[in-house]
């Protein structure tokens, strides 16, 4: 789902519980700037109230003291100084909410970051590539407003209403109980139609998940549309989505209309009220507050001037409220990521003997945390040094998530595996991968050149041993009649390569590292034959003198290995 | 200055499109803009009249006796009429503008999808798969706030200005022009030079925004290259330095945005403090009633919540820019292929020629077809097999009409292609490819698209010769399971196999099939080809593949290679020849 606020919706109270409690222990290291913010924030309201006092001490001077400018003079400095003191915290508070977001941001960002390094490309498999890009950036992007905004506004909300009861009280009771009784029956009234409300978003959110959905599905499937003749005839249900559309939201956005109405129509039934009651009491037709002298001008005017500042801050609060549904929602998916569990790898062991390796599997067993069997069962088999083996079997069998193991992107629930005789576990992963290459399904290139891409494992190999390697994967083959060769960009915006010339860039890649352990996934998946043929010849080139394991369904790649290990339901069954 | 950008010609003609259908909605506007004027009108009226009120009752109970002849009924009336006048028309406002704002949106969301269909697919695809879509979606969602965000908070600043400067002028000219200044100031002055010191640091924003998703896919997609060839830590940092780039832009960006609340904030009490100032001498002076000072003084303040939504608006001007922009552009696409003026009627035959068929790639060097020579009789089987990038699909394309030969004709029936209305050539061709197009809907919405008026016999038989009846029967909600959006929850057997019923309900007379069993394992191909096998039955086929099994079936195999064609003739033909395609397969 791509909307912040429909995922809200769909949670349910613990998930809430739960989503807010990650939010408090994330928001952790910007305490110090958050409570920054709140001060400036607060010193502002505090300079609010002091302008509403200098400013009903003036009108009185001047209404009814009849006083001349000479004698105003230092009130009307101090509320210079007041403006620059205001225009100060509104800077302030601005600045150092930000400074707490971003530190929240920055350090989430790398946090996850690391933690789906770990996980590997298994996840990325489960769950797809875009939506952990979009984790990244998106839903870090999102807690910005909670962080930035709503929280701060949050404690301003409790604490400006506050201290305005605090300095209306000593001045007039009566007109500080008006406020202070009107308040509490603002967030009953607004919690009476915020309850309806609610019951209708949930409703409204998944018809704008729907509508969203509906409207780029279509748009991407205009080519099927047009084919079946259906693309006109998707207009009128386009037309009738969003009629649908436009009534459920604004169902919802009646209701929360009304709450804001409701809110409103407290404050100004209060600034009615104040006004009407000062106004009876200055004329001396009555005399409510009791215990306090008899009201003048600039208490008159002070409490007036101060009713709209009660509650502007719930005001606020109110308009930041979907920073809080967004960061909700980012909260629960980013936790949820952060809580899959990833491989310990607490191992210092070196690699013995690095230049010859051999594998061992006994009884290995992986698990999924939610997985509905075990990816291995009791899986075993060896590699000796130099020796090339094929995993096959169905997709699913698991034969990745072996090649997993062994590059530290998963750990065995139950079983060994052991390289050079050393355990997984006790070795120094960042050692075990220094010695390994690795070739995918489809090798991932990355922004930059040909030669950058095969530089990948060494990025000081000279030229000699670059064109070498290039040559030795038939990279050259085509780079050559490229108008740049070997620094023509490549990657996802430069110049396209074929499935099969990608995959003889990951092979230089590998010639270049000249690691003594070679892994392969699939390499030759999607190619046609004239491209596997090619990428055949540089693997056998490349397997001399190595440990290979390769995972693949193509019998033309089997051909090549030593031995073929035929995975089922977790198991090994020998083949040939 | 906000009527001056607003009549740069720029705004106008990225702008200029999407105010237009505004003028249908004309009535709700109008209202919308009353109401808001009057909920203003409340807000100004309750302040000002509350100040003179209580200065005045002041003044009256400090005098003996004047208290008792002091009319306080109508002015009590007043400010609890204001109060409620306040939040009424508030209310009312909201809910015309966001319907008017829905309405709107919805038209422009029909306009666009108008205009994307003659574009699918030949210029949809230059753009990044995923992008665009997603970028039309926000650009139309962030259209949405033109009149409610931008229009309407300015039209009532203006008119709040007016009228509130004209009315304060009647009692102290003074005064009414510190508060036309001060309004000026906190509207039209500062927010667009903010708004303009902001661009820089924004667009700088968004280019360390791509830059740094460009470090998140790739370290997603490449994690297993990053840690194998030990550059994990030399990602990471990239994305860390991308991360920090983008905090500090948005620490400029916030400072920016402080040091405008802080000056508009304090422009408006700067404002304030003059008409205190002057109207203390003119009070002290007899020139002016002490409860007209409370007046003025209180009217203002309320007076400035009209200049409060105006940064928000230059904001938003800016970024509504590019959106309509972006819209506009692809709006403005020519299709790449359109039909004729005066289109003839589709020829009855179903003879598929191509001649002399010349094909260039937008920025290629080289064709992707050079001079085509192809004929694909009624009931005729075709097979065109060629390594990737030998122009296959490009063949595919010009028989649909969604491109258009660069040189040469495509006639169908003997007529030229482009002589025809391109919807109406599709209605002869059914097509299954390695991607199946699957809407977010049931199944028998995916299926029925290919026959509206299908019974659902007739969809259970599509089923069943399609090898999925066995597979629907079980599912607990039957055809009306709900599809998930791309493929989800279908294998991509299941899929393809799908898009066979589809083409079954079709029943149209021509059939390409382009790559069907790509990356399908043994038996799910078996399955697909069984299927295919019933949908092939009667029709002309063009099977687009670069696999060579079971083409032992097909009357003609055409090896395409660089765009032309390297030999032809049947399996036993070309198998005899021992050129290209019996080398391939013998390997």
């Amino acid at each position: 789902m791509n909307n912040p606020q429909a995922a809200t919706a769909a949670m349910t109270a613990a998930e809430r519980r739960h989503a807010r409690n990650w939010l408090k222990q994330t928001g952790k290291p910007a305490q110090g700037w958050s409570r920054l913010a709140i001060l400036a924030g607060f010193t502002q309201g505090l300079l609010v109230i002091a302008q509403c006092w200098l400013i009903a001490h003036l009108l009185h001077a001047i209404a009814i003291d009849h006083a001349g400018l000479p004698a105003l003079a230092r009130p009307f400095a101090l509320l210079l100084v007041i403006f620059a003191g205001r225009a100060v915290m509104a800077w302030g508070y601005e600045a150092a909410g930000m400074r707490a977001a971003l530190t929240v941001k920055t350090s989430l960002r790398d946090r996850l970051y690391g933690h789906l390094q770990a996980l590997g490309p298994g996840l990325a498999t489960r769950r797809h590539s875009g939506a952990l890009a979009t984790a990244l950036i998106e839903q870090v992007e999102a807690l910005e407003g909670y962080f930035a905004r709503y929280q701060p506004q949050a404690m301003l909300a409790g604490l400006i209403p506050l201290a305005c009861l605090v300095a209306v009280f000593p001045v007039d009771w009566v007109a500080g109980s008006i406020l202070l009784f009107c308040a509490p029956l603002v967030p009953l009234f607004m919690a009476l139609v915020g309850m309806k409300a609610a019951d209708a978003s949930q409703d409204q959110f998944r018809v704008l998940a729907r509508m969203g959905g509906y409207f780029l599905d279509r748009l991407q499937g205009l080519t099927t549309l047009r084919l079946f003749g259906r693309a006109e005839a998707e207009l009128g249900t386009i037309r009738e989505i969003s009629d649908e559309f436009r009534r459920r939201t604004m169902a919802v956005l009646r209701l929360a209309f009304l709450s804001s109405a409701v809110l409103e129509f407290f404050a100004s039934l209060s600034i009615a009220l104040v006004a009407v009651y000062v106004g009876f009491s200055l004329l001396g037709t009555i005399q409510l507050n009791i215990g306090q002298p008899r009201m003048v001008l600039s208490a008159g005017l002070f409490v007036l001037l101060l009713a709209p500042e009660f509650y502007l801050p719930l005001r606020r609060l109110a308009a930041h409220y979907h920073d809080r549904a967004a960061a909700l929602a980012a909260a629960q998916e980013l936790s949820a990521l952060l809580d899959i569990p990833a491989p310990a790898l607490t191992g210092i062991a070196p690699l013995p003997a690095p230049q010859k390796i051999s594998i061992e599997f006994s009884a290995v067993r992986v698990a999924y945390k939610g997985g509905r069997r075990p990816a291995l069962e009791g899986l075993s088999f060896t590699v000796s040094p130099g020796e090339t083996l094929a995993l096959v079997g169905a997709s699913g069998a698991g034969k990745s998530t072996a090649l997993s193991l062994l590059m530290g992107f998963a750990e065995a629930s139950s079983g060994t595996v052991t390289v050079n005789s050393v355990p997984l576990g006790e070795l120094d992963i960042a050692d075990l991968r220094r010695h390994t290459a690795w070739i995918g399904q489809r090798a991932h290139l990355f922004h930059g050149t040909i030669a950058d891409n095969i530089r990948l494992g060494r990025p000081d190999a000279d030229e000699a041993a670059l064109r070498r390697a290039a040559a030795d994967a038939h990279v050259l083959d085509f780079a050559a009649d490229l108008p740049l060769g070997l620094d023509t960009p490549v990657g996802e915006r430069g110049t396209g390569l074929s499935g099969g010339q990608i995959q003889r860039v990951a092979l230089a890649r590998a010639f270049l590292k000249n690691a003594p352990l070679l892994l392969m996934d699939e390499p030759t998946s999607g190619l046609d034959a004239d491209s596997e043929a090619l990428v055949l010849a540089a693997i056998r080139r490349l397997k001399a003198g190595r440990t290979v394991i390769i995972a693949t369904h193509s019998p033309a790649v089997m051909a090549v290995c030593d031995r073929v290990l035929e995975i089922a339901d977790g198991r090994a069954r020998e083949a040939a | 200055m906000m009527l001056k950008l607003l009549a740069k010609p720029g705004l106008l003609r990225d702008l200029g499109p999407f105010l237009k259908p505004l003028g249908r909605y004309k009535l709700w506007l109008a209202a919308g803009f009353l109401l808001s004027l009057a909920t203003l009108a409340g807000s100004v009226g309750l302040l000002a009249l509350s100040g003179w009120f209580i200065t005045a009752t002041a003044i009256a109970g400090a005098a003996a006796g004047a208290a008792l002849t002091f009319d306080f009924f109508s002015p009590g009336a007043s400010i609890r009429g204001f109060a409620i006048l306040r939040t009424a028309a508030r209310y009312g406002e909201r809910v015309v503008t966001h319907e008017a704002t829905f309405r709107l949106l919805a038209d422009l969301r029909l306009w666009l999808f108008s205009k994307a269909i003659p574009l699918a697919p030949a210029r949809l695809g230059g753009f990044r798969a995923g992008d665009l879509l997603s970028r039309l979606t926000a650009d139309i969602d962030a259209l949405d706030g033109l009149y409610l965000r931008v229009l309407a908070p300015t039209g009532i600043f203006a008119v709040a200005t007016l009228i509130g400067c004209l009315l304060m002028a009647l009692v102290s000219p003074v005064i009414a022009l510190v508060a036309f200044i001060g309004l000026i100031a906190c509207g039209i002055v500062l927010p667009p030079l903010f708004a303009m010191a902001g661009r820089k640091p924004g667009e700088r924003m968004t280019r360390t925004m791509a830059s740094l998703r460009e470090s998140a896919v790739e370290g997603v997609q490449g994690v297993a290259e990053l840690a194998a060839y030990g550059a994990a830590n030399r990602q990471r940092a990239e994305l860390a330095a991308a991360s920090d780039t983008l905090a500090r832009q948005q620490q400029r960006m916030a400072h920016l945005t402080g040091l405008g609340a802080a000056l508009t904030g304090l422009a408006g009490n700067l404002a304030l403090w003059a008409a205190l100032f002057i109207g203390a001498a003119a009070v002290s002076a007899g020139t002016l009633a002490p409860a007209m000072l409370a007046l003025l003084a209180f009217g203002l303040m309320a007076l400035f919540e009209a200049a409060a939504p105006m940064p928000l608006a230059f904001q938003m001007l800016g970024k509504m820019r590019s959106a309509a922009r972006r819209l506009t552009a692809l709006a403005n696409l020519t299709p790449a292929t359109s039909a004729p003026a005066k289109p003839l009627p589709l020829p009855a035959g179903n003879r598929l020629v191509f001649s002399g068929v010349s094909f260039t790639h937008t920025g290629a060097a080289r064709p992707a077809l050079d001079s085509i020579d192809l004929v694909l009789e009624p009931g005729q089987r075709l097979a065109l097999i060629g390594p990737s990038g030998a122009g296959k699909s490009t063949l595919g394309d010009l028989a649909l009409r969604f491109r258009d030969p660069d040189a040469g004709a495509v006639t169908l029936g003997g007529t030229d292609l482009r002589q025809l209305d391109p919807d109406a050539v599709l209605t002869r061709f059914a097509v299954v490819s390695q991607r199946t197009q699957l809407f977010a809907a049931t199944l028998r919405e995916n299926l029925a698209l290919a026959r509206p008026d299908a019974s659902d016999d007739e969809l259970w038989q599509a089923l069943a010769d399609a090898q999925l009846e066995e597979w629907v029967r079980a599912l607990p909600q039957g055809l009306d399971t709900v599809l998930g959006e791309g493929e989800s929850g279908l294998s991509g057997g299941q899929a393809r196999r799908l898009a066979v019923a589809r083409a079954l309900l079709k029943n149209a007379p021509i059939l390409i099939l382009d790559e069907p069993t790509t990356g399908l394992d043994a038996d799910t191909e078996a399955r697909l080809s069984a299927a295919l096998d019933r949908l092939m039955a009667g029709r002309s086929v063009l099977h687009i593949t670069h696999q060579l099994a079971r083409l032992e079936t097909m009357d003609e195999i055409v090896v395409l290679k660089d765009g032309h064609i390297a030999e032809r003739g049947c399996h036993a033909e070309l198998m005899a020849a021992g050129g290209h395609y019996a080398r391939l397969k013998a390997a």
